[in-house]
């Protein structure tokens, strides 16, 4: 079993109604849940919307995150999976595509 | 279950009330989110939320829905521990993972307040606080304090000790569940027949102790009686808990609280069964004890709740005294002592014989008992045997007896007014 990252990127609920928004957020509950309940999920969180970028060897900071909704990092999770097929497939799960956002799928580097 | 009772409805009555029958469930529910190891977090958690109760539904509207207003209330403050020691603290319940994250942190505590998960936490509670390795007192004070929403002063009154005793029993209990490590779980298959056994004792013991006491306290007493058919109806309802004998014991339960109200007079004169008012005794709830009885007769297993509750039928049943079939009490009795032997049982054994050989009889078989002499019961029933075989003097001494060995009241008032009967009769002069 090796740990996985999914970083999720766009998939943005804005303009969603309250009752929608819930519904949308219960799927990605569901989904969690059912990974947890297979020993799959280890961690995880969204982010805020709010950050900073810090680049360059001057290490100049603006404001982030960046300039295309469809590129902001929305949120992270670390699961297990036997290889990168697999953790592919469990992505494929995610309730992010049904509001057009997209899963990075890499594997974590144990030193 | 509905005893009576007198309620006005003001804010902190309902509080009262509430405390009675969601404490206990909210406990519960925190400690599986938190773990037994955080228990504490669990009771601070509802202690808190009722005194926001209290507060705010005084000074305004109570809500239309207080129940879910206390579950509200409760969750939002789980979950904001949670947050602020996502870092530092580990759950070891089920549900860590869970709760680390804030995809699912929400709806992890949202979900553990469904009725299925309450009533699965409450098993789990159960099964916990009765442990067979902590000492029967130690389950019983435990499980009053986290499953009944029983506060340590009412414990104390209900169980006849002191605060401190109670809090040091309550203090060994948890400190010795941590130490067990004990999984905060409903028993696996293989253990469950012992486990049950140990929570049908713990059970009964608490119901005796509503319906036997000596407390002054009728109100603490009734809510003891109800408490406990309440634990035995939750084990009913799972698949863990159910099992004829459990059904023997709701069954029991049933049978003698239906004559709650008949047992004590308008002046909180203790009355006898052959002096009761039947029309008093609850119907409803001797047809449930007598269906609860019927589910207990299948399978093959009987238990000395079996028995007891066939002896309260028997009582139940009948619509005055001179109709009991004493023959088939006897019948019951001798097979109850059989398998579950005390002197107890004999001296109540004894009772049925006095019923059906007389008086003589019964004095011999109440001699055989050796271990009773300072049981204020023993001494009475050894008392009221004489004085129906006519020997009063002999009658009057264990009167005296049975006085002195007993601090209720109650007791204290009946027992005198047997020995003014029993002085009458021997002076031939009535005293006012």
């Amino acid at each position: 079993m090796k740990d996985y990252l999914f970083l999720f990127r766009g998939g943005s609920t804005n303009g969603l109604s309250p009752e929608e928004s819930q519904k949308h957020m219960q799927k990605w509950y569901d989904w969690i849940k059912k990974l947890s309940d297979e020993g799959k999920f280890k961690a995880g969180e969204p982010l805020g919307s709010e950050g900073k970028v810090v680049s360059g060897t001057k290490k100049l900071v603006t404001d982030g995150p960046f300039a295309e909704s469809k590129e902001v990092v929305g949120g992270y999770l670390i699961v297990q999976a036997k290889d990168l097929n697999e953790a592919t497939e469990i992505a494929k799960g995610c309730p992010t595509f049904e509001m057009g956002g997209s899963t990075e799928v890499r594997d974590i580097h144990k030193m | 279950m509905n005893l009576k009772s007198n309620d006005t409805p003001n804010s902190s009555t309902l509080v009262d009330h509430l405390f009675r029958h969601e404490a206990g469930k909210m406990v519960s529910v925190l400690t599986r989110i938190f773990g037994f190891e955080h228990i504490e977090i669990a009771e601070d958690i509802v202690q808190d939320t009722f005194i926001k109760a209290l507060k705010e539904w005084s000074y305004h509207k109570i809500p239309i829905n207080p129940q879910a207003w206390l579950y509200r209330v409760a969750k939002n403050a789980a979950i904001d521990i949670i947050r602020k020691n996502k870092y530092a603290d580990e759950y070891k319940s089920e549900l860590n993972f869970l709760l680390k994250s804030e995809w699912t942190l929400t709806n992890s505590v949202d979900s553990m307040f469904l009725d299925s998960e309450i009533k699965d936490s409450q098993l789990r509670m159960i099964f916990t606080c009765c442990y067979p390795e902590l000492p029967p007192e130690s389950q019983i004070a435990l499980t009053l304090k986290t499953l009944c929403g029983f506060s340590v002063k009412e414990i104390s009154k209900a169980l006849l000790t002191t605060e401190s005793n109670i809090n040091k029993r309550l203090f060994r209990a948890k400190q010795k569940i941590k130490e067990l490590k004990l999984t905060f779980e409903i028993p696996a298959a293989r253990e469950i027949h012992n486990r049950l056994e140990v929570v049908h004792k713990v059970i009964y013991l608490i119901f005796n102790e509503g319906y036997n006491s000596s407390s002054e306290d009728m109100l603490i007493r009734k809510d003891l009686c109800s408490e406990a058919i309440r634990l035995a109806e939750i084990l009913k309802e799972s698949d863990a808990g159910r099992n004829t004998t459990t059904y023997a014991l709701l069954a029991l339960m049933y049978l003698h609280v239906s004559r709650l109200d008949a047992r004590i007079d308008s002046e909180g004169k203790i009355l006898l069964l052959k002096e009761q008012d039947r029309s008093l005794w609850a119907k409803d709830l001797i047809e449930k004890g007598l269906d609860y009885l019927h589910e207990a007769s299948t399978g093959d297993k009987i238990s000395e709740y079996h028995l007891e509750a066939g002896i309260a039928a028997f009582h139940a049943s009948v619509k005055s005294f001179e109709e009991t079939d004493w023959k088939g009490i006897l019948r019951l009795y001798d097979l109850l002592i059989e398998i579950a032997p005390g002197s107890i049982k004999n001296l109540n054994r004894a009772i049925v014989i006095c019923q059906i050989d007389g008086p003589q009889k019964a004095i011999e078989e109440l001699k055989k008992i050796d271990d009773l002499k300072d049981y204020h019961l023993y001494q009475s029933t050894l008392a009221e045997f004489y004085f129906l075989s006519g020997n009063y003097e002999s009658s009057l001494e264990h009167f005296e007896k049975a006085l002195k060995l007993t601090e209720s009241k109650a007791e204290k008032t009946l027992i005198k007014r047997k020995l003014e009967k029993t002085r009458e009769k021997v002076t031939g002069i009535s005293q006012f």
